[in-house]
């Protein structure tokens, strides 16, 4: 057994004496003076007043908030809930003690890297003794059907994450490694962003060493380990989609470096080769980067995944040498705290060096006498899953009852292979701003290493997160709370190259697969511009339908109400058998201008918008974005139940609004591949919406005129009616007017035109697929206009069922992919 | 004996399936006590791609891509295998099952110790204390480990009803212990969970079973399904022991191994991944042919 002990290396036993003492303090020294590096900073932090602290917080929260209005929408549409708070107040690492750090995490690297190439390979590190096999034979996390596989690029690890912890004497300690999918690095850059234009002065003055470098050697290096392949190469970056709590730090990453973001739905595997469906076809796909967890990624290969998410086939592909995935599958293995351990003996036999990070004092408990002695003194410990799969850990000990530390104890002995005890550490402490003041808080700070083709290389800087005082810092929530950028000065490197937060606009443009745009967010634009139109038809003959509704309803008034409550069965905002009563119109109409459980209400309507424009966030601008997100606001269910005054204003605005979103699509957007669907959608459901007011207008008596008005007002198009015709509404000159006149931008000709116009300029061979028959469909509905006679009620219905039928070609064609367009 | 054997999987889709991925384990192991001289794989419609490769734990694993509106989707796994019998040591003879789950605790990998990776939980075999209690009675105080392997099976095979009403692929093996019944691939995880839960290191087998046909009657062609049993290992001596808890026997010339792993979810004969289909019904006929009838 003495062997055992030697094995799991106790080079941290040093540690552990005085990491578990008095918290070291970041900015001051034990004689209460501030530490040579926190001298500029601290002096200036020390002289806010409380009103600037409090300026300075808002500031901050605003800035993150504009980064990131996205989690609004995603936590309502049951996605993430809030954003990453940022503290303004950065981390300084001192520029003497940087270096040592950084060979220690370069080092770290190299090793981990060794150690996964030797499991998924030869396993010597088994026979040798410097593993144990049980640790290998016992993890989920190890990837049976990653043995074997050679990866392309010769690399499992891009990129990787360590959190680090300093201890009370100043020494700063491994806590953990993140070699799967490291999250933080989007969030490093809107933090320094944020952070380097509010304390500019001090940010120059520090000469903070700068973080662009280090994101273009990531893309650079992404692109180095792509399979040989003649033509231009593409990447994608991965996402699990917009419900991850990442996903907004995913779609901001996935811009700054120039790679499309795609969901598993975007991808397909063809031939054993990756391809990307965009609307021109398949494109062929040579590199992710991977945000999604091992077993996610792929149904075929993992029992049960993710009840057929993923990307089926992918494997297979990585497997053959046809893409190269970062990191790679099995790689989140070497994360398990388990492995700790065992590192410095490996870097000792295999590099003949010592490790030059020490790690915080960890064990794992499949060996006797190690979880003898650990079990001994379990109160100095957390106990953390050796694999994470315990829903109870991390837990600390110290924190347990008798009885509840009784059977954690059995447990450990039943299985103990699953668990790892690590000490319960007090890190260190950094001033944070808490509102109107400065308190010092437990801080830990994620470093981000990158694999180049040269060897490890790594940030400069990172993201410090901010714990609660008592809290072990491996209970802390790893999506919540507050984060700080860390600053490293570094006179000598080249401040020259602002790089920062710059996204590679133009790299991006010579990027070819950066300018077409993946099917599904074609199809989600599609339902943005459908969506909208719906609202606003909504919002319309609501609008004229309420200005109907008043307490001494005439005669004429009431049928005018009439009138219009046929026209919202008619459109189905209420099923066609609803009847309504006048007592409770008002209560009807309220619910469908407030109530999103009610169907087809606006704000019903508006979280359909909404969940399909979040899906192409990084398709739309952020001024439409900002519209998108006041829309909910407006629609929002007042405390009182709102007079018809107040829901009449409510409408004004939401038309407005609509208008003004019409108008950034029209004047704002780039007529690409996505707005020409954008568009398309919108002209669909516009035709369709004058459709089933027309179709209620000719199945009325027709003696009775009163459905033509609100009409008329529903089409925005009653001046123009007035100034040609000067008289009572008139069906044939309404229909002429909304269905024929193609001068009329509302009515459904002009639609038709546009769509004629619009499907002729989509990318993509004209004869190929559904092509010609979606243009032959098109056809014969224009040809319906060279008629001149008014259509009756069946014909419009058919006119609908027709553009239905064409709205589910361009589905098929575009969309599912059903028939295979390679490129 | 020799074998002439068809596997055919049929799938019914109830729309229609534009794309689908699939991997096969359906190739019979080449073993000392097995040889597989020939194995094809038909598959319609015909797929667009297809390789094989070694999968973690030696299996021949087929993949292949089908594309293309299809309805129906057949794949037929025909090979020629010739099993040798296996000669079984004297149960009483192999050492004392704790002996050969302390050998796995070693801090270094020999080939003696390999086995070892055969006795933690896996995705459909999860351990605790309920199924080494059940297996406790068989395995007493230094009893041998083939013996205590013979009285685990005969307790299976006496205790549980074969039903396949009761069960279905989904059903965990926790639930099969408390109803007491279930199909070959239940009782198979069933016993993987009471030996791993002793710590001791065994695997999962699947693979086919010649039945005899009833005196006087000709066999009947596609009754026979995949089976599966379990293997144990027994020692640097004995090695891996096949034991098959359905039929209460020791495997010998009339198990056929197809593939193993740490339990189904490893070595499921086909599965797939498909693309635009509702439901789909899946039938399978398998038929395992003694040669010598043949001619």
């Amino acid at each position: 057994m003495a062997e055992t002990i030697r094995s799991q290396s106790s080079s941290s036993q040093q540690q552990s004496a005085d990491v578990q003492g008095l918290a070291w303090d970041e900015i001051t020294d034990s004689s209460g003076h501030l530490r040579p590096h926190w001298q500029s900073l601290g002096l200036k932090i020390q002289r806010w007043n409380a009103e600037e602290r409090h300026a300075i917080g808002a500031s901050a929260a605003g800035m993150i908030a504009d980064l990131g209005t996205t989690y609004n929408v995603y936590s309502d549409a049951g996605g993430a809930g809030q954003p990453y708070q940022l503290d303004p107040i950065p981390v300084l690492i001192s520029p003497s003690e940087w270096p040592l750090i950084a060979a220690g995490l370069a080092q770290r690297m190299r090793l981990i890297e060794a150690v996964l190439a030797d499991l998924y390979g030869p396993q010597t590190l088994l026979r040798e003794g410097l593993i144990p096999p049980d640790l290998v034979h016992s993890s989920p996390a190890f990837l049976q059907y990653a043995r074997g596989v050679q990866p392309v690029g010769g690399r499992f690890l891009l990129t990787t994450g360590c959190d680090l912890v300093r201890s009370a004497s100043g020494q700063w300690t491994v806590l953990r490694d993140h070699t799967s999918a490291p999250g933080g690095l989007g969030q490093v850059l809107e933090n320094r962003n944020v952070v380097s234009s509010l304390l500019s002065d001090q940010f120059e003055s520090l000469q903070v060493a700068r973080l662009g470098r280090f994101f273009n050697q990531e893309r650079s290096t992404l692109q180095s380990i792509l399979p040989a392949r003649g033509d231009m190469q593409n990447v994608v970056f991965l996402t699990p989609g917009f419900r991850h709590p990442s996903y907004f730090e995913h779609a901001y990453k996935a811009r700054l470096l120039g790679f499309p973001l795609v969901e598993p739905a975007d991808l397909t595997v063809r031939e054993r080769r990756l391809y990307l469906k965009t609307l021109a076809g398949l494109r062929r796909i040579d590199g992710v980067a991977c945000r999604i967890e091992d077993h996610d990624l792929d149904p075929l290969e993992q029992w049960g995944s993710g009840g057929g998410s993923g990307v089926p086939g992918i494997v297979e592909a990585w497997r053959t040498g046809n893409v190269a995935l970062a990191n790679t599958p099995g790689a989140g293995f070497a994360s398990s705290p388990a492995l700790m351990p065992f590192l410095p003996g490996i870097c000792r036999k295999w590099f003949g060096e010592e490790i030059k990070l020490p790690f915080v004092e960890t064990w794992w408990l499949s060996q006797p006498s190690v979880r003898r002695r650990v079990l001994d003194q379990l109160h100095r410990y957390v106990l953390l899953p050796a694999f994470g799969r315990e829903s109870l850990l991390p837990i600390r000990c110290a924190n347990l009852s008798p009885s509840a530390r009784k059977q954690w104890m059995a447990t450990i002995e039943e299985r103990p292979y699953d668990f790892v005890a690590q000490l319960d550490v007090t890190p260190s402490e950094a001033p944070a701003l808490e509102g109107r003041s400065i308190r010092q808080r437990p801080i830990v700070w994620r470093a981000f290493s990158l694999n180049t083709s040269d060897g490890p290389v790594v940030l400069p800087g990172g993201l410090a997160r901010v714990g609660k005082t008592g809290q072990a810092p491996q209970l802390w929530p790893s999506h919540a709370g507050f984060t700080k950028d860390v600053w490293i000065s570094d006179p000598s490197s080249d401040l020259s190259t602002k790089t920062e937060v710059k996204s590679p606009r133009p790299e991006k443009d010579r990027h070819p697969s950066a300018l077409e745009v993946p099917s599904r967010i074609a199809e989600q634009l599609f339902w943005v511009g459908r969506c909208a139109e719906r609202i606003e038809l909504a919002t319309r003959l609501l609008r004229v339908t309420l200005r109907n509704v008043s307490g001494e309803a005439g005669r004429l008034q009431q049928e005018q109400l009439s009138a219009c409550l046929t026209l919202i069965r008619g459109a189905n905002l209420v099923p066609k058998e609803t009847l309504i009563h006048p007592p409770q119109t008002l209560k009807m109409l309220t619910a469908l201008i407030h109530e999103p459980s009610t169907r087809g209400s606006i704000p019903s309507l508006t979280r359909s918008l909404l969940l399909n424009a979040a899906a192409a966030r990084d398709r739309l601008s952020d001024d439409t974005w900002r519209f998108f997100n006041r829309l909910e606001g407006i629609v929002h269910a007042p405390a009182t139940p709102p007079t018809v005054s107040e829901l009449l204003r409510t409408l004004d605005t939401l038309v407005l609004h609509l208008a003004a979103f019409a108008g950034m699509q029209a004047e704002n957007m780039t007529r690409g591949q996505g707005w020409r669907f954008l568009e398309v959608g919108r002209r669909i459901e516009r035709a369709l919406s004058v459709l089933k007011l027309l179709r209620s207008a000719a199945k009325a008596d027709p003696g009775n005129s009163s459905l033509l008005d609100p009409v008329l007002e529903t089409c925005d198009s009653v001046m123009t009616y007035r100034r040609r015709h000067f008289s009572r509404p008139r069906l044939d000159a309404v229909v002429d007017l909304i269905f024929f006149d193609v001068s009329n931008p509302r009515s459904v000709s002009f639609q038709i035109g546009v769509i004629e116009r619009e499907i002729s300029l989509f990318s993509g061979d004209p004869e190929f697929g559904l092509m010609p028959k979606i243009r032959e469909h098109l056809h014969e509905l224009d040809r319906r206009f060279s008629e001149r006679r008014a259509p009756d009620a069946v014909e419009f219905t058919a006119i609908s069922s027709s553009l239905e039928v064409f709205a589910d070609m361009i589905t098929q064609h575009y969309f599912s992919h059903s028939v295979r367009r390679v490129y | 004996m020799k074998y002439r054997l068809t596997h055919r999987t049929t799938y019914l889709y109830e729309g229609s399936v534009t794309v689908s991925h699939h991997l096969a384990r359906l190739a019979p192991r080449n073993l000392p006590s097995q040889h597989c001289p020939w194995h094809e794989l038909e598959i319609s419609p015909s797929p667009v791609s297809r390789g094989v490769h070694m999968d973690s734990f030696g299996n021949s694993t087929a993949y292949f891509e089908v594309e293309g509106k299809h309805e129906k989707m057949q794949v037929i796994a025909r090979s020629l295998v010739e099993v040798f019998p296996t000669l079984h040591p004297d149960p009483l003879g192999t050492p004392p099952w704790e002996q050969i789950r302390d050998a796995c605790q070693v801090e270094k990998l020999t080939p003696g110790s390999e086995a070892g990776a055969f006795r933690f939980g896996s995705p459909m075999v999860p351990l605790g204390k309920s199924f080494a209690q059940y297996a406790a009675v068989e395995f007493s105080p230094g009893r041998p480990i083939l013996a205590a392997v013979l009285g685990l099976t005969q307790r299976i095979f006496s205790e549980f009803k074969f039903d396949p009403r009761a069960t279905d692929v989904s059903t965990p093996v926790s639930e099969v212990l408390k109803k007491r019944a279930g199909v070959c691939q239940d009782f198979a995880h069933l016993m993987l969970a009471c030996l791993r839960s002793l710590g001791l290191p065994a695997r999962y087998v699947s693979g086919y079973l010649e039945t005899v046909p009833p005196p006087g009657k000709v066999r009947l062609t596609g009754a026979d399904a995949s089976h599966a049993w379990v293997s144990i290992f027994c020692g640097d001596r004995a090695g891996w022991i096949d034991a098959d808890p359905t039929n209460n026997v020791l495997p010998s010339e009339r198990h056929i191994t197809v593939a193993w792993g740490r339990d189904f979810s490893d070595v499921s004969p086909l599965r797939g991944v498909t693309l635009g289909a509702g439901g789909q019904t899946l039938s399978v006929a398998v038929d395992v042919m003694p040669v010598a009838e043949m001619d």
